[in-house]
């Protein structure tokens, strides 16, 4: 019996082939669709980081025009260009879009694309949630979004304290937008979290333990328990907003017994671990993108791997230092100073470990190594400026003024932000088989750089100076017409730099259309798995499965040392390299209720704000949505199931164990006996 | 051949569900429950063990609120960790299970007692009035005497 | 020598019915990926209700007199500012005694599907479904009765602190009743459930029953 007709696990006890009923009798479920049905109804963990890449981009440039704005309306004293009311729905709905709909999205971009590449396995734990997650996570950012024309923009600043969030400050519907926004937004967050927990946890590579994983790999698993345990709790907060303002109750009306202070906690024990979701991911970057682009591993990998950690955990003692002025009281304010002061110093160990790292190395200045460097700078002067404020006289001063700005935006554009960039550089090649062009990349680089600092340099000695924040305008002779001037054409230029990006991948992309020649699956002599597989990422990800002996396997499956402890090249990529023609590997096939349930969340979303009766569609949709999932089976009984896919150790074959539920089908042993062999010759050549 | 060796910090790989070693029988599980509510029992008792300020009628057997507080708490964390443990089996479970679950309660539990503990919470829960802690020392107002008008030339 | 100790273990699953469709694929703790997802989705609630008890703590006494009613006819019979005046702790020692029944059917009908027994199984996750409707039904007596009593949602933060949590914790249960009626479902179509399944849906509600032990004592007991 040849092999390829051993028996299929996913074959019903029958033996027909096929389930003979549809679920819910309605659909059939997608088979291998193509075009733009290809992309809706994926479970692909790629198509879905592209899809958050394409979607963190659309939305980076709302918020950032929503920036121009701003800035256009600060260029000068007593410029009329935007309102009182208005100026503060585009400085809310700038932040807010910056770090729901840019920040974090593009990093689970990169989290999506790269994690089930750099730990060995074919997708992630649960593919359909993860596809689900983007759905719901854009569907939300559309909802949001849509407050503009429906009544405006929420206007209480992305921190949104009370009493202003209530209806008697804030009567339009715009906080109502924020608040269900927030919550359909955090689903998508949560449901990832667990998802990619599952998958590092329980999906490596056979012999990739816990100290082989690469810094990203690590980085992005502490950034999903941060989501995990404090996304909760701003959902209790947002809860009790929206009862406050659709449901008559006063838990943030102090009047009536209600405390804003609940608000602000709540708020800031999730705000807080906030920050390190968003700039850990960055870090995980710039840990793969040095080393490569030095020639020299990382410096200190257990400790960038234990700071990580510590900075996670250490994040959730903090959170006060965002509420120094508002009178928390000595012994509350005195706790949070200290435990301020203490979390820089795992932050610190990770910027010398880079600059070690760096030492010494035959540094390459790609354009990726580029923005990685600058993230290593502006970094750090954030992160001084953050010192600062964790003194809490020092803060009294500076809290609520451009200070406080400047130092977030540079942690916040100059780390994450750069930290992203850098990452899109580096692995552009692997998503999509061509490279961005170095020569407009520097231009790119450069133009963002030097925009930044001129706008938000300036902002430190205006906070200083006094010049408040949340404002929509300030006085002629105050002293900050100068800097502000200055700042407007620092915000014009990184918008020319991003322009310049665009016009790169335009370009780029034309320029590989019309060779045709791609860059090989290796283009920067790396070291983490990713690169082990052709690019783009061929659909299966890897042939087989690799087996994982040592930190940076591919790495050092390219390079040994010589008789003189030098490094020496012990083998060439396209030996190294898979080739990516494995046939008929069986995936998870695609789904259509992934998209069904996020399309339900926008009508319960209107049904809370304007009209009952627009929810009802909406709970429609999500029952049906859910009770077709959970019917349909996560595999098509009827996709293509042959087993002609040369595995290693894998879902189906683990390593001398007969390939289960198989009954009585002597080709399977055949099949397991192999792949013994397979693993003994890859021992040997060990 | 495939040899499983242990260099590693993995999670040991022979608790595969729990189903080999120690696992509880039926009859294990009727008796965590009578425990339970039996438990149970004690807890609803404390009803009728401390005053109620709220109804000076109440039938109570005079102890400290404080110390019926106390007990209260310690058997709710029996109750808690005997139902995680043993109906949700993670006494037979890898350790990796525990750790995540706990670690999200422990997380909890710290976060909001430091947030409670930022309010004026712990001294004045069980009052009436909802109380600010006191402030800086009331300054006693001026002395409202007029002071004397003395005409020039006049004596006593 | 390659460092195997990662190497996927098998999951031994002891359902011999028919096979569910994404089948036990080996992962590297030896816990299905199913199972550690909700036990990583159950740490995380841990934030989710401690944060709505938190609330109720904070709140409980706190001022905002509302009119206190007689619940049969309606009359004033004073004012209060504390939902916890309402509280009649006799009949949610039964709800709580209902509850904690229902964890201990749930832990048998777990045990049943590991026996693939399904008559035995349809049997002991009716009766947890049951008591879950049965505890949900006694809190919605208890939330109607506080209404007439006069304590509504917006009477004042502790009575909507109130609400909010245990609002919270009866939808809590009701979609647990709505996952154990639908597990009973599944056993009479060709598609049995696994074993683990019923346990992971199981998890669920031994978490749902762990949160009333909280409430219950925090919120209803301590004075």
């Amino acid at each position: 019996m040849a092999i390829t007709t051993a028996r299929s696990p996913l074959e019903l006890p029958s033996g027909a082939d096929s389930a003979g009923v549809r679920p819910l009798g309605v659909f059939a479920r997608p088979v291998k669709p193509t075009g733009w049905k290809n992309w809706l109804f994926t479970v692909d963990h790629k198509k879905i980081g592209i899809m958050y890449g394409v979607g963190s981009m659309f939305f980076f440039v709302v918020g950032g025009l929503e920036a121009l704005l701003i800035r256009a309306q600060l260029a000068r004293p007593g410029q009329k260009l935007l309102s009182a009311d208005l100026y503060n729905q585009v400085f809310t709905m700038h932040g807010v879009t910056m770090v729901f709909l840019v920040v974090m999205p593009m990093a689970a971009a990169f989290a999506n694309y790269l994690l089930p590449l750099q730990i060995g396995a074919r997708d992630v734990a649960f593919p359909r949630l993860n596809a689900l997650s983007f759905w719901i996570w854009i569907f939300g950012a559309l909802f949001f979004n849509s407050s503009w024309l429906l009544g405006g923009g929420a206007d209480g600043g992305w921190f949104n304290y009370a009493p202003n969030n209530g209806v008697l400050f804030s009567p339009s519907h715009g906080i109502d937008f924020y608040a269900v926004g927030l919550l359909i937004t955090g689903i998508a967050s949560l449901v990832s979290a667990i998802n990619l927990i599952v998958t590092v946890i329980n999906m490596r590579a056979p012999g990739m333990t816990w100290f082989k994983l690469p810094v990203f790999t690590w980085m992005t698993l502490v950034t999903q328990f941060l989501l995990l345990f404090a996304l909760p709790v701003i959902t209790v907060a947002l809860f009790l907003l929206m009862f406050d303002r659709l449901y008559g109750s006063n838990f943030f009306n102090a009047a009536l017994g209600g405390d804003p202070m609940l608000w602000q906690h709540l708020f800031w024990i999730f705000g807080h671990p906030e920050v390190y979701i968003m700039i850990l991911p960055s870090f995980g970057i710039v840990s793969e993108v040095i080393p490569v682009f030095s020639r020299k591993p990382i410096f200190g990998y257990p400790f960038m791997v234990f700071s990580g950690i510590a900075i996670g955990f250490m994040g959730w003692g903090v959170w006060a230092h965002h509420m120094f002025a508002s009178g928390i009281g000595p012994m509350s304010v005195t706790a949070f100073s200290l435990s301020t002061m203490f979390i820089a110093v795992p932050t610190g160990v990770k910027i010398l470990n880079w600059i070690a790292t760096m030492w010494g190395g035959r540094i390459k200045y790609t354009v990726a190594m580029m923005f990685s460097i600058g993230l290593v700078g502006m970094f750090t002067i954030g992160g001084l400026s953050g010192v600062t404020h964790a003194f809490a006289p020092a803060d009294t001063q500076q809290t609520d003024t451009y200070y406080i700005v400047a130092h977030f935006h540079y942690v916040l554009f100059g780390g994450a932000l750069l930290g992203l960039f850098s990452g899109f550089y580096f692995w552009w090649p692997k998503v999509f088989g061509y490279m961005l062009r170095e020569g407009i990349g520097k231009w790119h680089f450069w133009l963002t750089l030097i925009g930044f600092n001129l706008t938000f340099g300036p902002m430190h000695i205006l906070g200083l100076q006094g010049m408040s924040r949340r404002i929509f305008t300030y006085s002629k002779g105050q002293g900050f017409e100068f800097w502000n001037f200055v700042a407007t054409i620092g915000a014009f230029t990184i918008a020319v730099g991003l322009l310049v990006f665009f016009y790169n991948v335009l370009v780029s992309h034309r320029a590989y259309k019309k060779s045709g020649i791609g860059c090989g699956p290796d283009p920067w002599d790396a070291r983490s798995l990713e690169w082990m597989i052709p690019s783009p990422a061929p659909e299966h990800n890897f042939d087989e499965i690799p087996v994982i002996s040592e930190l940076d396997e591919f790495w050092h499956r390219k390079y040994g040392h010589d008789e003189n402890g030098r490094l020496a090249r012990v083998a060439t990529t396209e030996d190294v390299a898979q080739k990516g023609d494995a046939q008929n590997v069986h995936l998870p096939s695609p789904s259509y209720w992934p998209i069904v349930l996020g399309a339900s969340m926008p009508f319960i979303g209107y049904g809370l704000i304007f009209n009952i009766a627009w929810a009802i569609p909406g709970v429609l949709l999500l029952i049906a949505g859910m009770f077709g999932w959970v019917i349909e089976p996560s595999t098509d009984p009827e996709a293509p199931q042959s087993h002609d896919d040369h595995d290693g150790p894998t879902e189906d074959h683990p390593p001398g164990l007969a390939a289960p539920n198989v009954e009585g089908d002597p080709a399977a042993g055949l099949v397991a006996a192999a792949q013994d062999a397979e693993l003994e010759a890859i021992a040997e050549a060990h | 051949m495939a040899v499983v060796t242990d260099h590693s910090t993995s999670e040991p790989r022979d608790v595969t569900h729990g189903d080999d070693h120690d696992h509880p029988t039926d009859q294990t599980f009727w008796k965590v429950g009578i425990f339970l509510a039996a438990l149970t029992a004690i807890e609803v008792s404390t009803y009728w063990w401390s005053p109620d300020r709220d109804n000076l009628d109440h039938p109570n057997l005079g102890i400290d609120s404080r110390i019926t507080a106390a007990s209260l708490i310690i058997m709710m964390t029996i109750k808690f960790i005997t139902v995680a443990m043993y109906f949700m089996h993670l006494k037979y479970e890898s350790k990796i299970l525990r750790r995540v679950f706990f670690s999200g309660l422990i997380l909890a539990v710290a976060v909001y007692l430091a947030t409670l503990s930022s309010f004026v919470f712990w001294n004045n829960s069980g009052t009436d009035e909802f109380q600010y802690a006191p402030r800086a020392k009331v300054i006693p107002p001026p002395p409202t005497e007029p002071p004397p008008i003395t005409k020039p030339g006049h004596s006593g | 020598m390659i460092d195997l100790a990662t190497a996927p273990a098998e999951i031994v699953h002891d359902d011999h019915g028919t096979h569910d469709e994404h089948e036990a694929h080996a992962t590297v703790t030896g816990i299905s990926n199913e199972k550690l997802a909700m036990w990583v989705f159950l740490g995380s609630e841990c934030l989710l209700f401690g944060g709505l008890i938190s609330t109720y703590m904070l709140y409980k006494n706190r001022p905002g007199a509302f009119e206190v009613r007689d619940a049969a006819e309606g009359a004033l019979t004073g004012t209060s500012a504390k939902v916890s005046a309402l509280f009649d702790i006799p009949f949610t020692s039964v709800s709580s005694f209902i509850l904690l029944a229902s964890s201990l059917t749930m832990v048998f009908a777990v045990t049943a599907a590991k026996r693939n027994d399904f008559e035995k199984l349809r049997l002991w996750l009716g009766a947890t479904a049951a008591l879950g409707a049965t505890f949900v039904g006694g809190q919605m007596y208890e939330f109607t009765t506080f209404v007439r009593e006069g304590a509504t949602f917006s009477s004042n933060v502790s009575t909507s602190a109130f609400y909010a949590l245990t609002g919270f914790h009866g939808a809590h249960v009701m979609i647990g009743v709505i996952m154990l009626l639908s597990t009973v479902a599944l056993t009479f179509r060709a598609r049995t459930p696994k074993a683990e399944s019923v346990e992971i849906v199981g998890l669920y509600w031994h978490f749902v029953d762990v949160v009333w032990i909280l409430i219950f004592t925090v919120i209803y007991l301590i004075k």
